[in-house]
């Protein structure tokens, strides 16, 4: 039986669906008795759907064109 | 179009992009080059601030870059290009890191065993402090916070570093766990332990700042 730490610590692999059927089946059935690990893996689900959008690193033009002069230079 | 159709899209023209390019490049054309800094400047910068810090990255981009031209002759195509060049970036990023913090160790770069959400659970492995009810838990209304996207931010650049570079690689690059593992030379299990380390700990986050309303 599933305990609420172990429906935290397995998380990313029941998000991730690289869970076989029968773990997922017992991940389920904790979320459908639990109603505090159904908000977190609500919550969880949003925060990491709101971390991959993420902004990217930003590049400059000028960076690109410092590595163009070094090949250049070779 | 759903993410993965998405990710499935682009890393096909990933592959045409590259097999456009690739006979010029080991033949040393200095445009096809061009076209490739322009492409994958982005991932090297992001994976590189991951592993060194924002201040010495560009550096550490500039120097991988040189390393990229100097080896493409002897690409062999294990991978595909854009995997091979960010794992010269990492192994840059890693030796310059190794550099200026003359012992740092895997472990202290990994994060080391940290316990996921302490102190919110009992002996029993229940809830000792659940979860709160949030304002809006849509991916969208979080987004729309400036003020705790800058202190997700904030959590994510004090994330051990192997755990950031885990995080930015596979959630904001889209790579497999198959590709980062070749990227960043550890194993898939590692990877799995991390990424969910940076999760849970960007998870704490966002969960502190929508009770306090502070980072």
């Amino acid at each position: 039986m599933l305990r609420c730490r172990d429906i935290v610590d397995q998380s990313s692999e029941f998000l991730d669906r690289e869970m076989s059927l029968s773990r997922r089946m017992q991940y389920r059935i904790h979320l459908f008795m639990c109603h505090h690990c159904r908000r977190f893996t609500r919550q969880f689900r949003a925060s990491v759907a709101m971390t991959k959008r993420l902004p990217k690193a930003p590049v400059s033009q000028a960076q690109v064109d410092a590595v163009r002069q070094q090949v250049d230079s070779l | 179009m759903d993410t993965m159709s998405e990710i499935y899209k682009i890393n096909i023209q990933t592959q045409a992009f590259e097999a456009e390019l690739l006979p010029k490049l080991v033949d040393g054309d200095k445009a096809s080059f061009n076209r490739v800094v322009e492409a994958y400047y982005g991932p090297m910068l992001g994976l590189a601030r991951s592993i060194v810090g924002e201040a010495i990255a560009d550096e550490v981009v500039q120097e991988a870059w040189l390393s990229v031209y100097k080896a493409l002759p002897k690409f062999e195509g294990r991978s595909s290009l854009k995997t091979w060049i960010l794992r010269i970036t990492a192994n840059e990023a890693k030796s310059r890191l190794r550099r200026e913090s003359r012992h740092v160790s895997l472990e202290a770069i990994s994060g080391g065993e940290t316990d996921v959400l302490p102190g919110r659970f009992q002996n029993n492995g229940h809830w000792s402090v659940p979860p709160n009810g949030w304002h809006d838990e849509s991916p969208d209304a979080l987004l729309t916070n400036a003020e705790m996207g800058d202190c997700i931010e904030l959590t994510l650049n004090r994330l051990p570093e192997l755990q950031r570079a885990v995080f930015n690689l596979k959630e904001l690059e889209d790579f497999s766990f198959e590709e980062l593992c070749n990227i960043l030379e550890i194993s898939a299990s590692n990877a799995r332990v991390l990424l969910h380390r940076a999760r849970i700990s960007l998870y704490g986050k966002i969960e502190h700042f929508q009770e306090s309303g502070e980072c």
